[in-house]
């Protein structure tokens, strides 16, 4: 009797003695991650070598992992664009119609542009350097937008090169490690890139909301704003280079609106083979 | 032979763990939708909810250690971000589980939905906090209704999981 007393009362100990270790644990984790945001936040230099370590760690893996899942998820838009099929071949008859007016125009504009530059006896630019990259992972959340893709310092990228699709830019290098780099997209809340108007040369800082929207932020007041106006990178601070393509102002985004809205690349979201440019801010391309 | 069957049933018992890790993984791989700002349902959240509803503390805080460390890795995240919002949710599903014992399937639907709500808010709170911002997009909200909507087809299958692997025998000898 005395003994199986004995038994019950150290089975309730283990039990209670348990809930409580369970319950300082989530106390630890949670002190223990706010440590690491803490240290994250006043030196972000010191975890940057983990993280390197973990792209480069995880980049074949994922890479491997995600050939499957993409192979299906391929073959739902290749049914989706059958499914949209009608439609898009309308949308792209208009699209090339407008593309004919702009081809001729670009011809014309290309050779005028040859023979100033041979009365003032230009030079040629030099090929800007790039490398080709695929995208290995991405966020998909609400809070961060950001992408790994499959190169890193071994190709010459460095933290800062600005990342474009076939349109323009959508994202610059935030973290690198060997073989695989992580993308700050446009559109992500931290985003901030300093602009101009293609056009009118009106100065202002393009910043991502996590949406399909960037926002126009210290823009002069009273300017006039072309429709279908490009936005493209300024060059200020030298961490980007000057002239590249970044956003595109409309102005059937916004109708009554007071904050100033610009469409990001097009097709950023679509992650297909993107190009980094190699630019060193030290010394240009 | 005994040593055989020990590291089987060590195996068996952390398989919620590994299914985390692995579906986490291959979520960050999916490419979301076109025309949805990259926007697709929060997978290590369904897990680590769904595990934490039926296992309770038997899902511990070390596993969350890791998986929490993860995410903020795949995502991008300043690190810890996630470790602390998932271990502030781990709090309240505990909570949760003890105080309205979660047992049947609808009910872990009614309480997952709920909790992914709550989740978000800290997400939120948190973004207030850290970077004195707030997300409010159709995209911040679509990212929500996606989690909760995909939480019930995960749920049958990790059902399936949990009774095909008799797991419920493992957590009970322990």
């Amino acid at each position: 009797m005395h003994r199986s007393i004995n038994k019950s009362y150290l089975l309730k100990l283990t039990t209670y003695a348990k809930e409580k270790a369970h319950g300082i644990g989530t106390t630890i984790l949670i002190v223990f991650s706010i440590l690491l945001l803490l240290v994250g936040k006043v030196n972000e230099q010191s975890l940057i070598f983990f993280k390197s370590i973990y792209l480069d760690a995880t980049s074949g893996f994922l890479t491997i992992l995600g050939k499957p899942v993409n192979s299906v998820s391929e073959g739902f838009y290749k049914i989706n664009d059958l499914v949209y099929l009608y439609s898009e071949n309308q949308d792209l008859k208009e699209e090339n119609q407008s593309l004919h007016k702009w081809r001729h125009l670009a011809l014309e504009l290309l050779s005028e542009n040859e023979e100033l530059k041979k009365l003032l006896n230009g030079t040629k630019k030099t090929n800007e350097k790039s490398v080709a990259a695929r995208v290995i992972s991405n966020s998909g959340g609400s809070y961060v937008k950001t992408i790994t893709i499959n190169v890193g310092s071994k190709n010459g990228v460095r933290v800062g090169n600005p990342v474009l699709n076939n349109w323009g830019m959508i994202g610059r290098i935030v973290e690198i490690g060997r073989n695989a780099s992580r993308v700050l997209l446009t559109t992500d809340i931290n985003s901030q890139i300093p602009v101009y108007f293609e056009n009118s040369l009106h100065r202002a800082i393009l910043v991502g909301k996590n949406s399909d929207l960037l926002e126009l932020k210290f823009l002069n007041k009273r300017v006039y704003l072309q429709n279908e106006e490009r936005l493209m990178t300024s060059g200020e601070g030298g961490i980007l280079p000057r002239g590249i393509p970044v956003g595109l102002f409309s102005n059937k985004i916004n109708e009554n609106k007071e904050k100033l809205n610009i469409l990001p690349a097009k097709d950023w979201d679509k992650l297909s083979t993107l190009k980094v440019i190699l630019y060193n801010y030290n010394s240009g391309l | 032979m005994i040593n055989f069957f020990n590291k089987k049933k060590i195996f068996i018992k952390y398989i919620p763990f590994y299914m985390t890790i692995i579906l986490a993984s291959v979520s960050s791989t999916i490419q979301p939708p076109h025309g949805y700002a990259m926007t697709f349902s929060f997978i290590p959240l369904i897990c680590i909810l769904f595990w934490s509803l039926l296992l309770g503390r038997y899902f511990g805080p070390i596993q969350f250690f890791f998986i929490g460390i993860l995410t903020d890795f795949l995502m991008g995240t300043p690190i810890g971000s996630y470790l602390l919002l998932f271990s502030i949710i781990r709090f309240i599903t505990l909570k949760v589980k003890e105080r309205f014992q979660v047992t049947f399937f609808y009910e872990n639907v009614l309480a997952a939905t709920i909790l992914i709500l709550v989740f978000y808010f800290f997400n939120n709170l948190f973004l207030y906090i850290y970077y004195s911002k707030v997300i409010i997009s159709d995209y911040f909200l679509l990212n929500i209704i996606s989690t909760i909507l995909l939480y019930p087809a995960f749920a049958v299958f990790f059902y399936w999981v949990y009774k095909t692997t008799s797991l419920e025998k493992y957590y009970a000898e322990t």
